[in-house]
């Protein structure tokens, strides 16, 4: 492992702000803000360990629901509520290699709105 | 706001004034759409030395919201002759020369703001007396003759159809334009429900637009004054009461963190002497959570394309986006 580690680096950014920086500041706007920048540091620590894993397991989430949607599979209730052009987008989003996240998020979002809209109802909506 | 260029501005405005001075001039935390600064001044007048308590607001760079100065002052203003409980304003400035952006300055009012967590932990009388005094100056803001007080220039909705349907337009305009090319389900579907959803006001009235825990000045007496005008509009009151209410800004069943929701509610028909409409106030409170998740984007894009260096901006998407997207997704029986 390389050493320092960006988890190692983070954290002595936050001393930093705590024991250097933040004795110095008189200013309530700028303690506020170093007391949020160490509190957004915490969150970046913490985004840096999980986001690979959980980015993964959500395009592989994204991935299976367009696969089970494509023509002739699940889509049929979709199709005919007029998704069509929703899910062909998807299919085709998560074929790509790598899956395109955001074209099957949008694709998403149009189905979503299927539902709350109540155009896409019965175990599909679920 | 540099503590020179303050002094020599307000001597210009306040010709009758000698020997002023400015003191402890320092920016202070708050009000993310706009700088704010908190100072006092001293100066003579018919030889008796004065002082008076100030706040300056001054453009951002970036921030939140894209609100226009003279808007926000002229309806402070107005409000303040009407009555409301709000600081009184004192000074507009547009000419960015004098202080690199637009600014102006009012009177600072004494006393805190808390919001969720923070409110729920005051005493439960206070907490109640907050939620009454806070609701009855909804109501009043409500019940202004907007006309009689010539505030058309807010913009008058042509029928009771168009608020609902204008503010929807208005936030999802800003959403296209602030996402960055990054889809979120959950608003593509809330914004489609409100649109397959409009509602019709009963009548139109004064909007604050930002009425809410947090945005109000309060000590141990009870309530001050109500801040942060700058999404003021003529609208469907139930916009104000829908947007109060939304969890973002209580503690569980706590609306504003202060009492119960249904009694909130309540308390609002009891001030407003109307009853209050079911079905749109859950559609102003949908409409509510996906406005403050536009109004997070904003800030994350500025801060993402460098218009703000505010940290707090990391929060909203980090700690205030996710709660309104999980209500909505609840609200929209998505999960």
């Amino acid at each position: 492992m390389l050493r320092p580690t960006p988890k190692e680096v983070i954290a002595g950014i936050q001393r930093n702000i705590t024991e250097t920086l933040m004795p110095e500041l008189k200013s309530p706007f700028a303690i506020a803000q170093a007391g949020t920048a160490i509190m957004v540091l915490a969150a970046v620590s913490e985004w840096i360990e999980s986001f690979p894993k959980h980015n993964a397991a959500e395009i592989e989430d994204l991935k299976q629901i367009f696969d089970s949607l494509r023509p002739h599979g699940d889509s049929a209730t979709l199709e005919a509520a007029g998704f069509r052009e929703a899910i062909e987008g998807g299919v085709r989003a998560a074929d790509e290699e790598p899956p395109d996240y955001n074209g099957m998020e949008t694709a998403m979002g149009a189905l979503a709105g299927g539902v709350a809209t109540g155009k896409i109802v019965g175990p599909v909506a679920g | 706001m540099d503590f020179h260029r303050l002094t020599e501005y307000l001597k210009r405005r306040m010709p009758h004034a000698t020997d002023l001075r400015v003191i402890d001039l320092v920016r202070i935390p708050g009000g993310s759409s706009r700088e704010t600064y908190s100072f006092d001044i001293e100066w003579t007048e018919n030889g008796e030395r004065k002082t008076r308590p100030m706040i300056g607001r001054r453009d951002p760079l970036g921030g939140l919201l894209k609100t226009e100065r003279r808007r926000e002052y002229n309806v402070v203003d107005a409000m303040y002759r009407a009555g409301m409980k709000i600081p009184e304003p004192l000074f507009l400035e547009l000419d960015p020369s004098v202080m690199d952006r637009p600014f102006f300055i009012m009177h600072r009012m004494p006393g805190r703001t808390a919001v969720g967590a923070a409110a729920a932990v005051e005493p439960e009388p206070l907490r109640h007396q907050l939620a009454d005094e806070f609701i009855t100056e909804m109501a009043r803001l409500h019940k202004l003759d907007w006309r009689a007080l010539k505030m058309e220039w807010l913009g008058a909705p042509k029928d009771l159809a168009e608020p609902a349907r204008a503010q929807t337009m208005h936030w999802f305009d800003l959403y296209n334009q602030d996402r960055m090319n990054e889809a979120w389900p959950i608003l593509d579907a809330a914004f489609a429900w409100l649109m397959a959803n409009p509602v019709v006001a009963d009548r139109i009235a004064i909007v604050h637009g930002d009425f809410r825990s947090g945005n109000f000045l309060f000590d141990d007496g009870g309530l001050i004054t109500m801040l942060d005008w700058e999404m003021t509009h003529l609208g469907d009151p139930l916009e104000d009461l829908g947007w109060s209410s939304m969890r973002l800004w209580g503690l569980d069943n706590l609306a504003g963190g202060l009492i119960d929701r249904d009694e909130y509610i309540r308390l609002y028909e009891r001030k407003s002497g109307a009853a209050v409409d079911r079905k749109r106030l859950f559609f102003y409170q949908v409409f509510g959570n996906a406005k403050m998740a536009v109004i997070c984007l904003t800030g994350i894009r500025d801060l993402a394309e460098g218009r703000t260096s505010d940290a707090t901006m990391v929060i909203l998407l980090n700690m205030v986006l996710p709660i309104l997207l999980e209500d909505l997704a609840v609200q929209l029986k998505l999960v």
